[in-house]
């Protein structure tokens, strides 16, 4: 007896069978995750997402441009440059009012930067990209084309604003 | 328009919006009453066109805009003070806020401490103002 092809044999075929045991195996990886800043707009949460986001201003005085468009409040004065200011509750269907307190978010996308005015800012994170779903196919029309999607956030809904969508509708 | 470093303007209030006008595009300051008797077409820029009947009256004063025929002006609340901007502190409104035809009155905007001052673009105000918006 050749014990020692036998044992090659063998040991082939348990490494055959170590092979197949390896492939079926699920491999443990960080699901890919994707910052969010969540604020928050006439008691509801949404979010940006956190590459469209530049800076966060606190409050400060908004100077009208008369003739400017509705959705435009005005611009501020940000470090000795002049931003503009923009609503993000007239793109959801809300009012377009600057109520003097809150926090700017100044947002930069495909070459267009602007200031949008929020409630507050609740928190930056970090999401699962599997956690945000696409936006409710019941949502308004003239809304959805600004909604990326929707999360939760401590057990609230959160909706993820398309700052590139509302930008190439502002821009001319 | 003087852009030699430095541009002397007229700081005026208007609708509580505070804004500027070169010193060169203006021909004169005269009151509101006096700007109407001679027909002039007046201009209410904070509220962004024509003058309506009334709003000349409760303002006080009109500038007179320099080569316009008929007469041109703006009707302004207040006047605040001639000044000199340097171009350090002058700076354009952001892209797409300017190319809205309802803010093209303003060619850019002065910094002064935290405030912001709008620049007036005069040539842009018509005559006939009733043809066009601003």
């Amino acid at each position: 007896m050749d014990t020692g092809s036998e044992k090659n044999k063998s040991d082939e075929i348990l490494d055959a069978v170590k092979k197949l045991k390896d492939k079926g195996r699920i491999v443990d990886v960080e699901e890919e995750k994707l910052k969010l800043v969540v604020f928050s707009l006439q008691g509801d949460y949404y979010a940006f997402y956190g590459s469209d986001i530049k800076e966060i201003l606190p409050y400060s005085k908004i100077f009208n441009v008369p003739g400017a468009p509705e959705f435009i409040l005005g611009v501020i004065n940000v470090r000795g440059d002049i931003e503009s200011v923009i609503s993000v509750g007239y793109f959801l269907g809300m009012n377009a009012e600057n109520k003097k307190q809150g926090r700017i978010a100044v947002a930069e996308k495909n070459g267009v930067r602007s200031g949008i005015i929020v409630d507050s800012i609740e928190d930056v994170v970090d999401f699962p990209i599997s956690s945000i779903k696409p936006p409710l196919s019941t949502l308004d029309r003239a809304k959805r084309d600004f909604i990326a999607g929707e999360t939760l956030y401590r057990g609230r809904n959160v909706t993820v604003i398309d700052v590139s969508s509302i930008f190439e509708r502002i821009k001319i | 328009m003087d852009i030699n470093n430095a541009l002397t303007v007229l700081v005026f209030d208007s609708g509580g919006i505070k804004m500027a006008i070169d010193t060169a595009q203006i021909e004169g300051i005269v009151d509101a009453v006096r700007a109407e008797a001679e027909k002039t077409v007046l201009m209410d820029i904070s509220s962004g066109g024509l003058a309506t009947a009334g709003t000349a009256k409760k303002k006080s004063k009109v500038l007179v805009l320099k080569g316009k025929n008929p007469p041109c002006g703006i009707v302004i609340d207040d006047l605040e003070e001639i000044t000199t901007l340097g171009i350090e502190a002058i700076r354009p409104l952001p892209a797409f806020l300017s190319s809205h035809c309802g803010t093209s009155a303003f060619w850019g905007a002065a910094l002064r401490g935290e405030e912001v001052i709008l620049l007036v673009n005069p040539s842009d105000i018509a005559s006939s103002g009733a043809e066009k918006d601003f």
